[in-house]
């Protein structure tokens, strides 16, 4: 594990990720000169295999989903000990991402299977060439069944050992559903746009 | 129920707008009169044989014409009709002109026939039950019956020699004014009553928008309290003895950080109590270990986890949230500061029979941990319990701490569905 490089703006984070195309990028939300979301759009955009850690103070759901929605794999907690942080970006590299039970609450409720008809799926709207389809982003049983167990406080080991898996599997669950959860989003924003008439075929 | 007064010149807005109202019906009766009456008398064809219905029926037409020009006028700004005198003295002066026109029609009838003079009568009628609906104001009314109900049944007396039918003509009129005025009272009321509604439900929409507001403000300033309160007796208080001891001396590098660890879990707490979904126990639960869990870990407790599936406690919002996490936060500081435990469980189940009502419903949340304990009455159950205790009863949930020396601690609290027994 590397340091790549540093950058204290909006512009020198773009650059600096243009330049070292870095396996993970640490990312501040408030950033000068700029939203943090933004250097996480590019970050994703520019180097797709880069996982993205939001650095934060209190881990608060709202700054966490915007970021998890801009492309963010994970986050960090600004008082985490040190051995913990590069514990957790060793985790992230791995292909896990750690999740709050609230957070955990939240994408079961935005994201859990047969929804009580959403605009997307309750809407006579169209496809404009673009996949509505709700089943890409519903979140799977055993998504569901980890996100359920994280909200009633359970640790990734023991929910491993609770559902008979390995506890990478379970980390891979949860990244998973941050995936969906971008891939949800954007499908509302396109819904929306189409609905607006932003978008056309 | 009260209806609103008339206010100026005896005219309240509900008959300002039956006058809008009964404008339209008045012209369409006046040219329907016009046109039946032409039409009868020229089948009699005495258009024809008399010059004098002739000019009946250009000076009926003119006055006919004035009335239509009012009523447009009187239709698009019904209040000036009180407001200026002027309009006033035209109204009256149009409504003598279209009595005299109809009440003398039996007049200009050249001899006794029967049909046209009855006709006539019945023209009279139509037009005093039309004005009686119409007219807003009593002299209007007069003017315009007055002239009708003598000068007709009098031409059907005198000029025709008919005493009886005149008599009948009379009677006729009468009492098609009288229905006319009943009908008039009746939908000015229904008309007064469906404004008085309306304004009724105007208020009543008004003040629960206004109810609504305090509510809000009540509930902001309800939580700024909480969050006072909360940082006053939490992280303040911690801040101001760390900084306190540390200018003393008092204080080791250690100490102070773990202090400041503590102020920060303890922001955490508060900003994640804000967050948590109304009702959800179980992930209050959640926070706590996500939040404190770790920390008891590297302080060598081992911590087992046993949270069953738990009901949905309405009553569980984000100021109750954080009231029991900073019971359990507590008795998580006991635990590492006093207790010297190797293993602390957390259980929350569901308690009383599924299916009884809610106020028999609750959950039991226990910590044990397996520590030397401590006697229940000794300076041990000191102001960290005394705080929890308070805490508890406020929320009115049960709290049990079971002590035995040598064999652990165990801190209970048992939690209703619905609140037992709360003020407020």
């Amino acid at each position: 594990m590397a340091l790549a490089g540093v950058a204290d703006d909006l512009p020198s984070g773009k650059a600096l990720v243009d330049r070292a195309l870095p396996d993970v990028l640490l990312v501040d939300l408030g950033l000068p000169s700029g939203s943090g979301l933004e250097l996480i759009r590019h970050a994703v955009h520019r180097v797709p295999d880069c996982e993205v850690l939001v650095v934060t103070v209190f881990g608060d759901e709202r700054n966490v989903l915007a970021s998890i929605e801009a492309g963010a794999s994970g986050y960090l907690l600004k008082d985490d000990l040190d051995s913990e942080m590069a514990d957790q970006i060793r985790l992230i590299r791995s292909g896990g991402s750690p999740v709050s039970p609230v957070i955990a609450r939240q994408l079961l409720r935005r994201l859990a299977a047969d929804p009580p008809a959403t605009p997307i799926t309750a809407s006579p709207i169209p496809r404009r060439g673009v996949d509505l389809e709700p089943s890409g982003v519903r979140l799977s049983f055993q998504e569901q069944a980890v996100l359920s167990l994280s909200a009633k406080g359970h640790t990734y080991g023991e929910i491993a050992q609770l559902l008979g898996v390995a506890e990478q599997t379970v980390y891979t669950y949860v990244k998973r559903s941050y995936r969906k959860l971008r891939v949800h989003t954007k499908t509302e924003a396109v819904y929306e746009a189409g609905r607006l008439g932003l978008i056309h075929d | 129920m009260s209806i609103p007064a008339p206010h100026r010149h005896g005219v309240d807005d509900a008959a300002l707008e039956l006058l809008g109202l009964h404008m339209r019906q008045w012209r369409s009766s006046l040219a329907g009169a016009v046109a039946m009456t032409a039409l009868v008398a020229a089948s009699f064809g005495y258009f024809l044989d008399d010059g004098r219905l002739w000019v009946w029926a250009a000076l009926g037409g003119m006055v006919y014409g004035g009335q239509w020009a009012w009523c447009l006028r009187a239709e698009r700004q019904p209040g000036q009709v009180w407001q200026s005198a002027g309009m006033r003295r035209t109204m009256i002066g149009l409504a003598v002109a279209t009595g005299l026109s109809w009440g003398s029609l039996g007049w200009w009838m050249p001899g006794p026939v029967l049909p046209l003079q009855l006709t006539a009568a019945l023209v009279a009628s139509m037009v005093t039950v039309v004005a009686a609906s119409a007219s807003v104001g009593g002299g209007q009314l007069k003017a315009l019956v007055v002239p009708v109900i003598t000068l007709m049944p009098a031409a059907l007396i005198w000029h025709a020699r008919l005493p009886v039918a005149g008599l009948a003509a009379a009677s006729a009129i009468l009492m098609v004014l009288r229905y006319g005025l009943l009908l008039r009272t009746s939908t000015l009321d229904s008309i007064r009553q469906r404004r008085h509604v309306e304004m009724i439900s105007a208020e009543l929409l008004a003040q629960q928008v206004r109810l609504r507001e305090a509510e809000r403000e009540q509930a902001t300033l309800d939580e700024r309290q909480r969050l006072l309160r909360d940082m006053h007796d939490g992280v303040g208080a911690s801040l101001i003895g760390a900084v306190k001891m540390l200018e003393q001396g008092d204080m080791s590098l250690g100490e102070a950080t773990s202090v400041l660890r503590e102020c920060i879990e303890d922001l955490k707490l508060s900003i994640d109590s804000l967050e948590l979904t109304q009702g959800d126990l179980a992930v209050v639960l959640a926070t706590l270990r996500y939040r404190l869990g770790r920390r008891l870990e590297r302080s060598g407790l081992r911590i087992e986890w046993h949270v069953a599936d738990l009901p949905k406690m309405s009553w569980l919002g984000p100021p109750q949230a954080l009231d029991l996490l900073r019971i359990l936060q507590e008795a998580f500081a006991n635990i590492v500061k006093h207790a010297a435990a190797t293993c602390v469980r957390i259980s929350a189940a569901p308690i009383g029979l599924a299916g009884s009502p809610d106020t028999l419903q609750s959950v039991l949340v226990k910590v044990e941990d397996d520590g030397r304990g401590f006697a229940t009455d000794s300076h041990f159950a000191g102001r960290g319990l005394l705080h929890m205790r308070q805490r508890a009863g406020a929320l009115g949930v049960e709290l049990d701490v079971d002590s035995v020396v040598g064999s652990g601690t165990c801190v209970s609290l048992r939690i209703g569905v619905v609140p037992s027994s709360r003020d407020g």
